[in-house]
Parts: structure tokens; C-alpha cells; sequence
């Protein structure tokens, strides 16, 4: 109990965390949400196709999952802080780069692989590790929500923001002014610096790096959460990515996709907000598969009616709301079972299935539409992981895992 | 109270940023150049 109470009269406040980690997250998530704007500046000027474009942002979103254990790990084991620092240097130099490069392959290698990399050391992996450490477990998801909803807030407002930048600054000068927005997360880390002893155990036993990918890996409630997610991943990105064409077949104006990306972005802040909040007083478990469950209602409604700017705008309200709710409870449950010691390794683990399903929902969206000449195998396809989504985390298991290893 | 206050306001303040990015999205030159760029896409 003795370690307990020094460990809190080393934590940083709550204020502080909320404050300094949900600006991380709104910058981190902000920039790199507009990225689509400049598809065509870079393209033209450099004389590109489309494919080295969206190769080098595919890559991005993969270097992203596959470096989030590593951030997580380096994060769990040496503090929030240091990893902070190297990814928002990275940011920086990814952003430059994107500038500079004059072939695909150094476009690939910045905007690509560093931004990757740097997105893993940026967002929510991370900073959820300080909230985990930081924050009363009963407040935990409540912060979660207020740290998500300040990321989907950052991606709601950054589209405006970088489509003012390139019009009025050029697409290049629009970078350089990016690059030093990534830089502020730097001063952010400061607020989020931890003292030493905080990266103690949550209950039991110091445990290692290796025991602890064993102990979750193995444990049925871990593998659900990652089934869960990935198909969190699958069916957003898919919406997100291909939905305008969906429209565009459907015969509706570009401005009514413009207004419903528009929408989701608005309902996605509410909506991680709400989920965090809910979290609190409903078992996780039970929000998560209702939020799979709306999901899946929705997109059969949406599919099921006859499409219209009033349709569209309801679904775009209703899967905004849903859109990043998943995130606080999903992490809030893995800190639960398994502490917070290797949080942010764990959290990255669970983002790298969500990334996966992500890639997947991109790819299989564009492979199915060509084999068949419509999304509807896809939205199908998404309606039926939604259900699969909702079945498999009413087992999920809340509570922290029992270690048979006691503190020596 | 005062707390009771505070939350008030940063629930106020919160509404008022997002209204305003809301408008951002609402103004014709943006919501023109981001369908060029979306359809451009497909």
C-alpha cells in the first residue's frame, strides 16, 4: 500500500493530462486527416499518377499499426515522454519531406514511412499510456473519451484549416507550416512527463516485456477486443474511403458527399465523448457490442431505403456518432484486465488489428467493386462483421486478470 | 458551484468551436473545392 501511495503523490494531475494530452491528440490526428487535399497539388506539379500518391498514404496507415507495439513498448518502458519527443521530430521531418521529395520512393519513405511511424508515437496508444498511469481507473474512460473526442475534433477541424492553407499559402509553404505545428507536440510532451516510479505494475508483480504479449495473447477477452476492433477498422475506412463513389453512382451531387463527411465529423466528436462518458456507468462490454449493433442498423437502414440527400445526411449523423466511439472503451477494458503497465504496447496491438481491417476495408471496397460492378457485396460484407463485431465482445471479461505470480 | 460553472463553460466553449468549424464546412468556396478534390478521387 506503501508503494501505492507514493506512486499517486507522483502522478500528474488530471487537468494536465486531459489538457496537454488531448492537444497531442488533436494535432496529431488533425494534420494528417487532410492529407487527401493534397493529392492533386503534388500529383500535377510533380508529374505523379494517383497510385504513387495513395501508395505512399497506404503504406503510412500500415507503418502506422506495425509501429504502434514498438512506440508502445518503448513508451510503457521509458516514458510517454521521450517517445512524444522522437514522434513529433518525426512528424516534422515527414511533413518536410512530403515537401521536398521529388521521386515516389522518397515520397514513400517520408510521407509514408516517417509519418507512420511518427503517427505511432503521436497518438492515442500513447497517450492513453499517461491517462491509464495518471488517472483514477474510475475516471479512466471518462478521460479517454474527452482525449479521443479532442482527436476527432482535431480531423473535423483540419480539413478547412489545410484547404485554406494550400489555397492561400501554396500546397508546398502549406507543409512548412504543418511541420511546425507537429513541432508544438513537443512542448505538449512536457505537460505529460512522468516521474520514474509511475511506470510501476497496477497490480501484482513487475512483469516483462515477453510475459505480458504471452499473458494477452493468450487470454480469450484480449483476442475478442482485437476481433472487435479490426472490424471496427474494416468498416470505417471502407465509408470513409469509398463512400463518395457509392454516392456518386447513386446519382447525387459532390456537395452532398462533401456535407456528410462533414456530418460524421461533427457526430464523431459527441459521439467519443458520449462512449467515454457511458463507459463509466455501463459494463464496456455491453457499449461496445451496442455500438457494433447501431452500426449494423444503420448501415441496413441506409441500404434498405432509397438513397437521398436526407438519407445520407441521417447515416452520416448516425455512423459519426459511432465512428471513433469504440476507442475509449476498448482501451479503457485493456487497461482494466490487464493494468497499465504495458498499456500502450497493448493498445498498440489492439490499433494494429484495427489498422489491418482498415487496410482490408480500403483494398476489398476497390477488389469487389471491379469483380462486381457495385459496393453492395462490401456494404454486406461490412453489415455481417458488424454483427460478428457485436456477438463477440458480450464475453469480453472486464475484470483485471488473475496473476498467480504474487509480489515477492 | 463554481465547478458546476466551469463545466458550463467549457461545455459552451466546446459548442462555439465546433459551430464554427461547422460554418467553415457550410461556405460555398470550401464545400465546391472539397467535392472537386473527393470525385476527383473516383
Amino acid at each position: 500500500m506503501n508503494a501505492t501511495t507514493t506512486a499517486a503523490d507522483a502522478k500528474l494531475s488530471m487537468t494536465r493530462v486531459l489538457i496537454c494530452g488531448a492537444m497531442v491528440v488533436t494535432t496529431s490526428m488533425g494534420i494528417r486527416h487532410g492529407f487527401g487535399l493534397w493529392l492533386q497539388p503534388i500529383t500535377m506539379e510533380r508529374g505523379w499518377t494517383r497510385e504513387t500518391f495513395s501508395f505512399a498514404i497506404a503504406i503510412q496507415n500500415l507503418c502506422w499499426g506495425l509501429a504502434g507495439p514498438l512506440a508502445g513498448m518503448v513508451a510503457d518502458r521509458f516514458g510517454a515522454f521521450r517517445v512524444l519527443l522522437a514522434g513529433s521530430l518525426l512528424y516534422a521531418l515527414g511533413l518536410l519531406g512530403m515537401a521536398a521529395s521529388a521521386s515516389g520512393w522518397a515520397f514513400t519513405a517520408t510521407a509514408g514511412v516517417l509519418m507512420g511511424v511518427a503517427q505511432a508515437g503521436t497518438t492515442y496508444a500513447i497517450v492513453y499510456g499517461v491517462i491509464g498511469r495518471n488517472i483514477a481507473p474510475e475516471k479512466r474512460s471518462w478521460a479517454m473519451g474527452v482525449a479521443a473526442a479532442a482527436g476527432s475534433f482535431g480531423q473535423f477541424l483540419m480539413v478547412p484549416v489545410e484547404n485554406w492553407l494550400i489555397g492561400n499559402a501554396g500546397w508546398q509553404n502549406a507543409l512548412f507550416v504543418l511541420a511546425a505545428v507537429a513541432l508544438v507536440i513537443m512542448p505538449l510532451a512536457v505537460g505529460l512527463r512522468e516521474r520514474p516510479q509511475q511506470g510501476g505494475p497496477a497490480h501484482g508483480a513487475r512483469q516483462s516485456i515477453a510475459s505480458a504479449l504471452r499473458e494477452a495473447f493468450g487470454y480469450r477477452s484480449f483476442q475478442l477486443l482485437m476481433a472487435g476492433y479490426f472490424v471496427c477498422g474494416f468498416q470505417l475506412v471502407f465509408i470513409g474511403v469509398h463512400m463518395p463513389s457509392y454516392l456518386k453512382d447513386r446519382g447525387l451531387s459532390p456537395q452532398v458527399a462533401t456535407a456528410a463527411l462533414a456530418l460524421i465529423g461533427l457526430f464523431n466528436v459527441f459521439g467519443t465523448y458520449a462512449a467515454g462518458s457511458l463507459g463509466e456507468k455501463v459494463p464496456k462490454r455491453y457499449l461496445l457490442s451496442g455500438i457494433y449493433a447501431l452500426r449494423v442498423l444503420a448501415m441496413i437502414a441506409f441500404l434498405s431505403v432509397p438513397v437521398s440527400p436526407m438519407t445520407v445526411y441521417l447515416f452520416a449523423a448516425m455512423m459519426g456518432f459511432l465512428w471513433l466511439s469504440t476507442v475509449p472503451p476498448t482501451n479503457a477494458v485493456v487497461a482494466q484486465i490487464f493494468g497499465v503497465q504495458h498499456m500502450s504496447m497493448l493498445g498498440g496491438f489492439v490499433f494494429l488489428s484495427h489498422q489491418v481491417g482498415s487496410f482490408l476495408g480500403v483494398w476489398l471496397g476497390g477488389k469487389l467493386y471491379d469483380k462486381t460492378g457495385s459496393y453492395d457485396v462490401v456494404w454486406w460484407l461490412a453489415v455481417a462483421l458488424g454483427v460478428m463485431a457485436a456477438l463477440v465482445n458480450l464475453p469480453v471479461r472486464e475484470g483485471a486478470i488473475e496473476r498467480r505470480t504474487a509480489a515477492a | 458551484m463554481k465547478s458546476a460553472a466551469k463545466r458550463w463553460l467549457a461545455r459552451g466553449i466546446a459548442a462555439l468551436a465546433l459551430a464554427l468549424v461547422f460554418l467553415a464546412y457550410t461556405q460555398p468556396a470550401l464545400m465546391t473545392e472539397l467535392s472537386q478534390q473527393l470525385w476527383a478521387c473516383f
